[in-house]
């Protein structure tokens, strides 16, 4: 019997006349490394498409397409590929095993390439993917390897993609470092979600002077842990972040902690944790929970198995030091916005009235 | 120190060999009923996998009859069964239940780490001692493997309902008490030969099932519903894709010994699913075509409900089934999952094997 293999390529075809069009799927990635993946493209003089903002028209198409037990964000980055189709020449996926070293990322995440390959052989609408390892767990793999690869495929010389790769770690280390400044992600994402950037005369590099948005001073502060796929597109999230911003909470993201901090809040730990992500999300909560703090709220993606753990843990951890009110979040594609609204009402309504009591019993205790 | 240890299928007489060859005191813990998974379930966290809730019920009631020490496996990622170990921990914790947990899994250093932990458990014990024990605890489990094949394989074709499974419980019991290598050899060789003699239709050609899927499920009779013995009874000859002897020894002792691995399995793979995905991901999808060359009529992926690594290999096995002709029923499992439900699903999956297979000997006929 002859094996078909669902991954082989057709051959490359690179058009002398037009560099190829990218699609870059807004999922997963997208709200990690954006800025890389897109300033890389551009700079070869390839133009990026993104996949429009989640609708229900994407959560549709990805529902159908994948497994019933995949969990909602995986479901959605096969309608985001899914919507790229007739828009570019390839769509940009990489196979994330790894970006730090001796980490992994959720196996989903490694296995997310064949996965599409897969239902592509029963739909021939999916559009060309571009795919790349990226596998810090190798010396030299991580991400120059793996845009090395993908820019060769396409056909440009090393020598430019060296070039391009240089300003493309400095947009997203830029990017990087508005995070830790405590920019919040979705506007620091911005800027990078319309093309061209990287011929802006004042090219990447520049801080951006734009006042940064007045956070409200009096409301509650509130660390809101999840995953970046999870929290920053609106339509999974039922817009958690922005109605936070509206009842007046200071919102705190697990992108604002860096990794040094983060190792320290989790070296006390017997075991470290072996996904990257996960370890943002457990570190940056426990170093939170240690700091002045009115409440957490995890978002988890139902079936995530990262969360599920990394959940428990931080529950764990709350409920022992009796200091910060925890709320777990779990959406999967069912999830009713009103819901979520409930429950978001009652835990501030419980932040409230827990403030009031603390100051209540200060009172009684200097009367 | 009293050590116990998880149940996995027949894993407990194995440790128990071994840690009676090594002269440690151990309390088994008591044969997983309702009580052990409720138990789990209540104190574990709600979206974790099924392993885990059974394995808080093992620990819980272990320490009920006095055990003060846990033996189990761990890993490196990416399959959250590497974390097991910590979230328990951290429930045992906060349960009051002072287990202490020797963890054997890679290093994540030093191979000192390792060995560290190995003499926590050993003791005065020499190394020699040590290997000693385990060889004679994996001859204890190449026996069972020996007995398990053989009783999945002639079940369908027993004449007095409940026969096999008698003689097979009996040669567990026998095997357990043996105490020398030779002793384990005359006692499988006599069970199998009891098993052969027994009143069987020697002339029954059996529809035959492959099970292919995550470890703990194939192999602990309680997580799945009892799947092989209910397949048998059904008239179906049953081959596993993974067994005890194989997952030590590839597992817990990297492949040290002569046994066959799945190396090969992993490289059929390759065509479908390119990238190791942790657990078992990649044994699944390889095992079902191997089954499908070998002539099977179909096969059965069984796994804990939002198992990552199987849900990457369910995404994946339209293709394989569609490319090789063989059908597939993935069943994930929970501690919701209820027998009777299980059993209409594996009847009419039988149903229809049956049936294709009598159409296929037709119209060969005809042809």
């Amino acid at each position: 019997m002859k094996i078909t293999s669902v991954l082989t390529l057709s051959p490359t075809k690179v058009e002398a006349e037009r560099p190829p069009i990218i699609g870059i799927p807004r999922a997963l990635g997208y709200y990690e490394y954006l800025p890389l993946w897109r300033a890389f493209f551009e700079c070869l003089g390839c133009s990026v498409v993104l996949s429009p903002v989640t609708n229900k028209a994407i959560l549709d198409q990805g529902v159908r397409a994948s497994v019933d037990e995949a969990c909602l964000p995986v479901k959605l980055y096969y309608g985001h590929v899914k919507a790229l189709s007739g828009k570019t020449d390839y769509v940009f996926v990489p196979r994330m095993i790894s970006v730090q070293s001796k980490t992994y990322l959720c196996p989903k995440f490694l296995g997310l390439p064949d996965m599409l390959r897969g239902a592509a052989a029963f739909d021939s609408t999916y559009p060309q993917m571009l795919v790349a390892n990226v596998n810090s767990r190798l010396s030299g793999g991580g991400w120059d390897k793996a845009l090395m690869e993908a820019a060769e495929e396409l056909g440009f010389s090393r020598l430019r993609i060296r070039e391009a790769q240089k300003i493309a770690w400095k947009a997203q280390k830029d990017f990087e470092h508005r995070l830790i400044q405590g920019e919040y992600p979705p506007s620091a994402l911005a800027i990078w979600e319309k093309s061209g950037r990287v011929l802006e005369p004042e090219g990447v590099l520049p801080r951006s002077t734009k006042r940064r948005e007045s956070a409200p001073s009096g409301g509650p502060r509130i660390a809101v842990m999840g995953h970046s796929y999870q929290l920053f597109d609106s339509f999974t999230s039922m817009n958690l972040l922005a109605r936070l911003k509206a009842k007046g909470v200071r919102v705190i993201t697990p992108l604002a902690t860096d990794d040094e901090k983060c190792r320290q809040a989790t070296r006390f730990l017997p075991k470290r944790l072996f996904w990257s992500f996960g370890q943002k999300l457990l570190g940056s909560s426990l170093h939170l929970m240690n700091e002045p703090l009115d409440g957490l709220i995890y978002v988890a993606a139902f079936g995530c198995g990262p969360d599920s753990m990394i959940g428990e843990m931080v529950e764990r951890h709350a409920r022992r030091l009796d200091q910060v009110p925890y709320l777990l979040l779990t959406i999967d594609e069912h999830t009713g916005e009103a819901g979520v609204v409930t429950r978001i009402e009652a835990f501030l309504d419980l932040i409230t009235r827990r403030k009031e009591g603390h100051l209540l019993s200060a009172k009684a205790q200097l009367g | 120190m009293k050590v116990t240890f998880p149940h996995m299928g027949n894993m407990a007489i194995v440790v128990k060999a071994l840690l009676k060859e090594l002269n440690i005191e151990f309390i088994p813990p008591p044969p997983i009923t309702k009580r052990t998974l409720s138990l789990g379930v209540q104190h574990a966290p709600e979206s974790a996998c099924l392993p885990l809730k059974m394995n808080i019920g093992n620990f819980l009631e272990a320490a009920e009859k006095g055990a003060d020490t846990v033996l189990m496996a761990g890993g490196i990622g990416p399959c959250r069964f590497g974390y097991y170990n910590q979230v328990q921990r951290e429930i045992l914790n906060d349960l009051g239940v002072n287990l202490n947990m020797i963890v054997l899994e890679p290093p994540d250093n030093h191979i000192g780490e390792l060995l560290k932990r190995l003499r926590a458990l050993t003791g005065s014990n020499s190394w020699w001692r040590l290997v000693k024990a385990i060889r004679f605890a994996f001859a204890k489990c190449e026996a069972l493997d020996d007995l398990e094949k053989a009783a999945s394989r002639i079940r369908c074709r027993e004449l007095q309902r409940g026969d096999v499974d008698r003689v097979y419980a009996q040669a567990c019991e026998a095997i357990d008490q043996t105490t020398t290598p030779k002793e384990i050899e005359q006692c499988r060789d006599e069970f199998l030969t009891k098993m052969r003699s027994l009143p069987l239709d020697h002339q029954k050609r059996p529809i035959r099932i492959g099970i292919v899927g995550e470890i703990y499920t194939l192999l602990e009779p309680s997580s799945n519903g009892f799947m092989e013995k209910n397949l048998g009874r059904l008239g179906a000859e049953v081959s596993r894709s993974i067994y005890l002897s194989e997952w030590v020894n590839e597992h817990l002792l990297k492949g040290l010994l002569p046994v066959k691995g799945h190396k090969l399995t992993r490289k059929r793979a390759q065509p479908y699913l390119s990238c190791m995905v942790g657990g078992h991901g990649q044994e699944s999808i390889g095992a079902t075509i191997e089954y499908a060359q070998q002539g099977y009529d179909g096969v059965i992926q069984v796994g804990p409900l939002t198992c990552m690594p199987e849900i990457v290999a369910q995404s994946i096995m339209p293709n394989v089934e569609k490319d090789f002709h063989i059908p597939v029923l993935t069943i994930y499992v929970d501690e919701q999952t209820g027998e009777a439900g299980l059993l209409t699903r594996l009847e009419a999956f039988v149903d229809m094997l049956e049936r294709r297979k009598r159409n296929q000997v037709e119209s060969g006929m005809q042809g």
